[in-house]
């Protein structure tokens, strides 16, 4: 079977990184570059575009308003809001690309344990980055950011940060499954927050599934996100933790699974028809 | 959230807090590219995206390492390796997203520190005729002057001795690069000192 949106989602992380490189390939200075920046602030033919995270941290810790920084920030919002807030995560973000190959690991032994952790410890870990960055007056993410830290040792200053890309490695591979991304990294955190009103959805056939399980054994997220639609209680997968990342809709060998796009209002009677039926 | 959980974030968050509190104090002065606000707030305004870095044409801006404390990822110059030119259209002040770096429009703006001479290791106090800071100043006869009189002692040679006016100089650390003495180095650009917090 070809993984259709394995290989679509590879080369996105691909574009992604080469893009980011680009400056240092094609232009002698690399803010002259079409293209230049890093995830937390970059710039594509002019238009600025900043990391909403870390706008949020920056202007709660100096305390001071920058519309135009607001606005960069904006757009990479808006985007993720209508798509799915944790698309980041499994389609731009290098930790995680990085932090799949943990994943071959751990096929390989595949007696590691597996510790499991609130999935939304991410999302208050978020919140207390935004509390400690307006006490102290630092932006304090972006400090320990794996996530800036990958950017910074492939674009400005190697060996920076790499105890921490280091410990994260480790984590996921001997305690916690693709711990970090499922339950720590706070940009996941807010991402999975904002999820929930994203317009692209998982979207599961209830007369295709077989309830095999396949598509949670995959799931780059928290498997349980799908038990709602496998037992047919939701026609869309509707957890902010979801990060369409496609895998479960490559492993179903019943084509029950499909990222498709959630209607605005909600179209589909299917699941009123049946609760009538049910009352007579 | 159970009890416990909220527990763990408080005591987390309670940890954290006096951890990086004592990692501010140990905080670096350093030279700071153009325009950058006072360093209390620049910490917190400098979103360490690294584009100033990539839009100096000199690649004369690097990147705090963790011995920066929270300056980590902040943007500094080390001079003497190399200098701020002060390039007419301020790319770096212009990359900035955050206003980090702001409020330049001509070199007199510039505050990144202020150069100073070592009077016992300069040999143009010994009497040699070096000039070299004075030549290589973008801002010359204003930033640097030459002090000329008489050797003391010597009835047939001069001392042109270089003279900064602190108020004048804007610390791009030209001079320091082009220094011709080492060990020490002659002149260095001591960095702008903070501001009280509040």
């Amino acid at each position: 079977m070809v993984k259709k949106w394995f290989l679509l989602r590879k080369s996105v992380q691909l574009f992604i990184l080469l893009l980011f490189l680009s400056p240092l390939i094609l232009a002698d200075v690399a803010g002259a570059n079409f293209f230049y920046g890093s995830l937390t602030s970059s710039e594509i033919l002019g238009i600025r575009l900043s990391d909403p995270l870390g706008t949020l941290q920056v202007t709660l810790a100096a305390k001071y308003i920058n519309w135009a920084y607001i606005g960069s920030a904006s757009i990479i919002f808006f985007i993720y809001l209508v798509i799915s807030g944790r698309v980041f995560c499994s389609w731009v973000c290098p930790v995680n690309t990085l932090l799949e190959c943990t994943d071959l690991i751990r096929k390989k032994f595949k007696r590691l344990p597996d510790i499991h952790f609130d999935k939304n410890t991410k999302i208050y870990l978020a919140g207390l980055m935004l509390v400690l960055s307006f006490l102290i007056s630092v932006p304090v993410f972006e400090i320990i950011s794996p996530i800036g830290h990958t950017m910074r040792n492939l674009l400005f200053t190697w060996g920076i940060g790499v105890s921490i890309l280091l410990a994260i490695v480790l984590f996921d591979v001997f305690i916690s499954k693709r711990g970090w991304c499922r339950y720590f990294c706070p940009v996941g955190g807010f991402y999975a927050a904002i999820g929930r009103s994203g317009r692209f959805r998982v979207k599961m056939d209830n007369d295709r599934c077989v309830q095999c399980q396949q598509c949670k054994h995959v799931c780059f997220a928290e498997p349980s996100i799908l038990d709602p639609s496998i037992q047919g209680k939701e026609t869309f997968v509707s957890s902010g933790d979801c990060s369409l990342c496609g895998a479960c809709v490559d492993a179903c060998a019943h084509n029950a699974l499909q990222i498709g796009l959630k209607p605005i209002r909600n179209t589909d009677y299917s699941k009123d028809k049946e609760i009538s039926l049910d009352q007579k | 959230m159970s009890k416990l959980q909220l527990l763990k974030v408080l005591i987390g968050g309670v940890a954290a807090y006096e951890l990086l509190k004592m990692m501010k104090a140990g905080s670096k002065t350093v030279i700071r590219p153009p325009g950058a606000v006072d360093e209390h707030s620049f910490l917190a305004l400098c979103s360490r995206c690294g584009k100033c870095n990539q839009a100096c044409p000199y690649k004369a801006i690097k990147m705090g390492k963790e011995d920066f404390g929270l300056g980590l990822g902040t943007p500094y110059l080390t001079v003497r390796d190399d200098p701020c030119r002060l390039c007419e259209d301020w790319p770096c002040v212009a990359a900035c997203p955050t206003n980090a770096l702001t409020g330049i429009e001509k070199r007199t703006d510039v505050a990144m520190g202020t150069a100073v001479i070592d009077k016992d290791h300069c040999i143009a106090y010994e009497g040699i005729r070096c000039e070299v800071c004075y030549r290589a100043c973008p801002l010359i006869d204003e930033a640097i002057k030459l002090d000329i009189y008489m050797r003391p002692g010597d009835d047939i040679h001069a001392v042109f001795a270089p003279v900064i006016d602190p108020e004048k100089c804007v610390g791009c650390g030209i001079c320091e690069n082009k220094c011709v003495v080492d060990n020490p180095v002659a002149i260095r650009v001591k960095p702008r000192e903070a501001g009280d917090l509040w």
